[in-house]
């Protein structure tokens, strides 16, 4: 995470959404996944082993994801208010969507009520329903990312905030009503299909496509932190596959494995945008010194160009009465008024070349050109912006006269 | 034999004041009369073409005006008991005119100084006010305000 010395920022170092992750944070991220697939490999091993009945783990589970995914949905949603994309709107729907999915989720529960066969096939229902809109939102973020202009519909996002959340809540109950009444109609339909190979294998790939997706397009901090929380999501998935029963290790384990990688992700996205924050408000205070100190300077400036400009005025004015005086008398001296003519135009000349210095000063670079070879300028200035050029996928063709003559230009202005 | 002489004191004596007060052009010429050889005015400026401007209306106006460079040339000069009337710049690398002044204070001159600067400050008119200047004048300045505190300093002069 380099700091700009100049203190004054742009808006791609802004957002969270826009901000390439630093070598550190890379590894970080790559630290935690490893983390958890050693933390899986362990577990498999043992994944079967029955575990005591722990009737408060799921309602702690539901509350801790409810309380993750709302700060994250928020978090995103002020992402969304700045940017105006499509694709944060997707993503911020996305976690808003996991929050209203945790409360029916964890209400159907069927040991938290004794209930029959009937509710355990609806709570796997609303469990795959979870984890497959989470993949699929995922999924159209990484889609729309790339279209970077914002669309004019969008341009007051706190209408669509509070639409799409009103939206999320309509479809989750829909969705739960849609489920309980074909569960009711049909229920040992899904049941069977629960346990079949093409249903895991289906959501396995749905995950897996988003996890690629993401890797495919990765750009920013939050693309880096997705992909850790999709990785999460895999893992939970192979353990629930696994394992196919409740009450074992590998099956509190998965809850828990997802359960850590959502708070680490959202822990340091919460800090990344304290950090962000911090800089913003660096950024800000350096501009308005700077603009002090540049006001200051100005006021210096026009006080010594007026002290300056008012010698070869007041010299002219002077001269002028002279000459009058000269001119008045009885006998005129016309020596004397040549004389006042003649300085009265070199002090003209005088001030024009002091306006000149002045201008000259006021520039930044004062005048040091250079002879440069022009072929080796653009190569270096490629050589700098390559990194740019790659990220916006531009390739750029050379075709440069060899035969070109060093030309006399300043380097740094042409740059 | 007293009373031709008391006429011709008369005349003289009314020669020289009450036509001279009605008639500037007259007055003028009988100062120059009077004052060619007396009346010399000192121009300090750093800037050249100031120096020979001011030099060139002082002229006009018949008087006999040397310049200095600087306020230490001037004080190296042989000028300081002759010197009628003062006009200086307050600016000026070395010595600056309020210092100029404090200076010939010191000395024991008082010499009525007039300053012309570029950069006309209320603090410095103020302290060169009360330090005992003549005039304070910012460049550009009207050429007619300058003679009539050269008069002043004349008058000055003459009373003392």
């Amino acid at each position: 995470m380099a700091v700009p010395t100049t203190g004054v920022l742009d808006e791609q170092q802004v957002l969270l959404s826009t901000l390439p992750p630093s070598r550190g944070q890379t590894r970080l991220a790559l630290a935690i996944v490893l983390v958890l697939l050693a933390a899986f490999c362990a577990t498999v091993p043992f994944a079967t082993v029955p575990l005591p009945y722990v009737r408060e783990f799921i309602p702690a589970y539901a509350t801790a994801m409810f309380v993750i995914n709302s700060i994250t949905s928020a978090l995103l949603f002020v992402q969304f208010s700045l940017v105006r994309s499509r694709a944060l709107l997707a993503i911020s729907g996305g976690y808003l969507f996991s929050t209203l999915m945790t409360i029916p989720w964890a209400l159907t529960f069927p040991d938290l009520f004794e209930q029959t066969e009937i509710a355990s096939t609806t709570w796997g229902l609303l469990s795959t329903l979870w984890h497959l809109g989470f993949a699929l939102f995922v999924i159209a973020y990484t889609l729309l990312k790339d279209n970077e202009s914002p669309t004019q519909w969008l341009r007051r996002s706190l209408p669509f905030a509070v639409l799409s959340s009103a939206a999320g809540v309509v479809i989750v109950d829909a969705l739960v009503w849609l489920v309980t009444i074909t569960n009711a109609s049909m229920p040992t339909t899904f049941a069977l299909f629960e346990r079949s190979y093409t249903y895991w294998n289906g959501l396995l790939l749905l995950a897996f496509l988003a996890l690629a997706l993401l890797w495919a397009r990765r750009r920013s901090v939050l693309d880096l932190w997705l992909m850790v929380v999709m990785c999460g999501l895999l893992i939970e998935l192979c353990l629930i596959f696994l394992v196919g029963r409740r009450y074992v290790v590998g099956w509190y384990a998965s809850r828990v494995f997802f359960l850590i990688s959502s708070t680490l992700v959202l822990a340091i996205l919460l800090s990344e945008t304290a950090f962000l924050y911090a800089r913003l408000a660096r950024s800000v205070m350096a501009e308005s010194r700077e603009r002090e100190a540049r006001l200051m300077t100005m006021d210096v400036l026009s006080a010594s160009i007026a002290h300056e400009m008012n010698q070869p005025l007041a010299s002219i004015v002077t001269n002028v009465d002279a000459a009058a005086r000269w001119m008045g008398r009885p006998a005129p001296d016309l020596d004397e008024v040549k004389a006042s003519l003649a300085q009265i135009r070199n002090s003209a000349y005088r001030a024009r070349d002091l306006i000149g210095s002045i201008r000259a000063m006021v520039k930044r670079d004062g005048r040091n050109r250079t002879p440069l070879d022009l072929n080796e300028l653009v190569r270096e200035v490629l050589a700098l912006t390559e990194r740019e050029l790659q990220r916006s996928r531009i390739s750029v063709e050379l075709r440069l006269h060899e035969q070109l003559q060093p030309v006399k230009a300043d380097r740094i202005q042409l740059q | 034999m007293i009373i031709p002489a008391a006429i011709l004191t008369y005349i003289r004596f009314m020669q020289g004041f009450s036509f001279t007060r009605n008639s500037p052009s007259l007055r003028r010429a009988v100062e120059d009369q009077q004052l060619q050889h007396r009346a010399i005015i000192s121009i300090i400026d750093d800037d050249e073409s100031m120096r020979c401007a001011l030099k060139s209306l002082v002229t006009s106006l018949g008087f006999k005006a040397y310049t200095f460079a600087s306020a230490e040339q001037y004080l190296d000069s042989s000028y300081l008991d002759d010197t009628s009337c003062l006009i200086t710049d307050l600016q000026m690398p070395g010595l600056n005119g309020i210092e100029l002044q404090q200076s010939l204070l010191a000395q024991g001159r008082h010499i009525p100084i007039i300053f012309v600067t570029a950069f006309p400050e209320e603090r410095m008119r103020a302290r060169a006010i009360e330090a005992g200047a003549l005039g304070f004048l910012g460049k550009p300045f009207d050429s007619s305000t300058l003679v009539e505190l050269i008069d002043k300093a004349l008058e000055i002069g003459r009373k003392s």
